[in-house]
C-alpha cells in the first residue's frame, strides 16, 4: 500500500512532465511554429550541454547575489523588527510609515541603484536586499509583537537579563513568523537578482537570458529560463530543510 | 500553627521565606482592584487565597512576586522591602506558559541556564522532580506532545528546580479535569512536605483550598479584601477523598456560608 503510494507520488508527476514535453512537440508540429521562436526539447538539452560551463557560472553568480542580499536582509530585518515591535517610538512612529512604504514596488529602484552604486556586486545585492527586507521585517515585527506578555513574568522571575530574554525566549518565540517571512522573501530574492542582472550586469542567469535573446539564440534563452526555475525549486527545498532546523517542534506536532 | 517550621521539622535544603503584605492596595487608573489587604505568611506555611472570579487574587500574587507595582502599602519578604521582580521564587500560572520550542526537560533547565546554576546537579534535581511528578519518559517531548496535566506538571517542576523559598501558584489546576486535579493536588502536597518552601496558592476551588492549606484566606468581591481567615487543622498528607475527614465538611460549609453572605452564591 505504502509502496504503491510512493510509486504514484513519483510516477504521477513524472508522467505528467513527459506528457507536457509531448504536447510541446505536438504543438510545434501541428501549428508549424518556426524553430527560431520555439525550439524543441532536444535542442534545449543540446544547448544546455554545449554551454554547460557558462550555465553553471551564471547559476553560481546569481546564487551568490541572492544569498548575499538575503542573508544581509535577515541580519538587518530581524533586529529592526525587534526594535520596532518592542519600543514605543517604533510602534507609534516607524510602524505606520512602514505600512505605506512596504507597498512601493522595489524593482522600480533598479535603474536608480545602478546610478548611485555603479555596476557590479553592490547594486545587485542592494536590490535583493530591498526586495526581501520588507516581507522579513513585517513578519519579524508580527513575531515579536505576538509573544504572550505573560511569558515575561516567567523570565523576569528567573532574573533573566535583556540578552537572555532575547535569545532564550523572544527570538525563538518569534521564529515561526520570521521563518514565514524568509519563505516569502526567498522567492522575491530570485526575482530581484534576475531583474538586477537584466538592468546592468555581465554575468548571472539574467544576463545569460538577455544575452541569448538579443542573439535570438532561443534554445539558450530556454536554458536560462530553466536554470532560473531550478534555482527557485532548489532554494525552496533548502528552506524546507531549514525549517526542520529552526522550528523542530513543528515536526514533532505532526507526528 | 504558631511556627510550622522549626529547625528540625523539615528535611528541606532551604526553609521558606515569610511574606508580609502591609495594607497593600492596587488601583488601575480609576478602578480600585485590590485591598487594602494585610497578610502575614509564615516561613514554610501553605496559604490559600480563595475568592470569586476577578476579585483581585491574581493581582495580589503578581504584587507579591514583584511583577506588578502596588499603588500603596508595602510588601516584605523575610522582613525585607521588595523593590523589583523577586527571583528566589517559583511561579505556576493557570496556563502552563511553557516555551513551545523547548522540550519538557529543556523548559525546566531554562532555570539553570538563566541563573547559571551548576549543570549536573540541577539536572539530577530536575530528574528527581520529574520522578516525583510522574513525568518520567516525558523529558524529550515538546509541550504540544503532552497532555494538559503533564504540561502543568512540567510547569511545577520548572518552578521548583532552583529550590526557591517561595512558590506562587495562580489557579494552577484550573484548566485540568477533576481526576487529574486530585492526583496533582496530592503530588504537590508531598513536594511541599518534602521541601518546606512557603506556598501562596490562589484558587477558586474549595476542595483544593482545604485539601492543601494550613490556612485559607477568603477574599471578597472587587476591591478584594481578606474577609475571613480559616486555619485548617487536618492531618497530613491529606487523603484523595477529603470527605474522609468529618471536619472537611465543616470547613467547606464555613467557606460556602461566606460566599453566600457575599452574594457569590445564591441557592434559592
Amino acid at each position: 500500500m505504502r509502496a504503491s503510494k510512493a510509486l504514484l507520488a513519483i510516477g504521477g508527476p513524472t508522467l505528467t512532465v513527459i506528457g507536457l514535453l509531448g504536447v510541446w512537440l505536438l504543438v510545434e508540429a501541428a501549428w508549424g511554429i518556426p524553430r527560431y521562436l520555439l525550439p524543441t526539447p532536444g535542442e534545449v538539452a543540446e544547448a544546455a550541454g554545449a554551454n554547460m560551463d557558462l550555465v553553471l557560472k551564471s547559476f553560481g553568480a546569481t546564487l551568490k547575489i541572492i544569498m548575499s542580499g538575503f542573508i544581509l536582509s535577515i541580519l538587518v530585518a530581524v533586529p529592526a523588527g525587534y526594535c520596532i515591535a518592542r519600543t514605543k517610538p517604533g510602534n507609534y512612529i516607524l510602524y505606520p510609515i512602514l505600512l505605506v512604504v512596504q507597498f512601493i514596488p522595489k524593482t522600480i529602484l533598479a535603474p536608480l541603484l545602478l546610478v548611485y552604486l555603479g555596476i557590479g556586486f553592490v547594486p545587485k545585492t542592494a536590490l535583493v536586499f530591498l526586495m526581501t527586507f520588507f516581507p522579513l521585517l513585517m513578519e519579524s515585527i508580527t513575531g515579536f509583537r505576538n509573544i504572550d506578555e505573560r511569558l515575561y513574568f516567567t523570565t523576569r522571575s528567573m532574573g533573566a537579563n535583556w540578552m537572555q530574554t532575547f535569545s532564550f525566549m523572544e527570538l525563538p518565540a518569534a521564529m515561526v513568523h520570521i521563518y514565514a517571512g524568509m519563505r516569502t522573501a526567498v522567492v522575491y530574492a530570485i526575482t530581484a537578482a534576475i531583474v538586477a542582472e537584466y538592468v546592468g550586469s555581465n554575468e548571472g542567469v539574467g544576463f545569460l537570458i538577455l544575452y541569448a535573446s538579443s542573439d535570438l539564440d532561443m534554445p539558450l534563452v530556454f536554458v536560462g529560463v530553466l536554470s532560473a526555475s531550478v534555482l527557485g525549486v532548489a532554494l525552496s527545498l533548502a528552506m524546507s530543510l531549514f525549517e526542520r532546523l529552526l522550528l523542530p517542534w513543528h515536526h514533532a506536532q505532526e507526528k | 500553627m504558631q511556627n510550622p517550621i522549626s529547625s528540625d521539622a523539615t528535611p528541606a535544603t532551604k526553609v521558606g521565606s515569610s511574606i508580609t503584605f502591609d495594607k497593600i492596595e492596587k488601583h488601575f487608573d480609576d478602578f480600585h482592584a485590590l485591598g487594602p489587604i494585610s497578610i502575614d505568611v509564615k516561613p514554610g506555611e501553605f496559604v490559600s487565597i480563595i475568592g470569586p472570579s476577578g476579585c483581585g487574587k491574581s493581582t495580589c500574587m503578581l504584587i507579591a512576586a514583584g511583577l506588578l507595582q502596588q499603588t500603596s502599602g508595602s510588601l516584605k519578604i523575610d522582613g525585607k522591602e521588595l523593590d523589583g521582580p523577586q527571583t528566589d521564587i517559583g511561579i505556576v500560572f493557570q496556563d502552563h506558559l511553557l516555551l513551545e520550542f523547548r522540550k519538557a526537560m529543556s523548559n525546566v533547565m531554562l532555570q539553570q541556564q538563566i541563573r547559571h546554576l551548576p549543570k549536573q546537579e540541577t539536572l539530577e534535581y530536575a530528574q528527581a522532580l520529574f520522578g516525583q511528578l510522574g513525568l518520567k519518559g516525558a523529558e524529550n517531548r515538546y509541550p504540544n506532545q503532552l497532555s494538559g496535566g503533564m504540561r502543568q506538571r512540567v510547569a511545577i517542576a520548572r518552578a521548583l528546580v532552583h529550590q526557591p523559598s517561595v512558590l506562587f501558584m495562580d489557579e494552577p489546576f484550573g484548566a485540568l479535569d477533576a481526576i487529574t486535579r486530585t492526583q496533582i493536588r496530592h503530588d504537590l502536597e508531598k513536594l511541599w512536605l518534602d521541601r518546606g518552601m512557603t506556598v501562596l496558592f490562589i484558587t477558586h476551588s474549595v476542595d483544593e483550598a482545604i485539601g492543601l492549606s494550613d490556612r485559607v484566606l477568603v477574599m471578597s468581591k472587587t476591591p478584594g479584601q481578606i474577609i475571613e481567615e480559616i486555619p485548617i487543622d487536618l492531618p497530613r498528607p491529606r487523603p484523595f477523598h477529603l470527605g474522609d475527614y468529618p471536619d472537611f465538611a465543616q470547613y467547606a460549609h464555613r467557606i460556602y456560608a461566606i460566599f453566600e453572605k457575599l452574594g457569590i452564591y445564591n441557592f434559592k
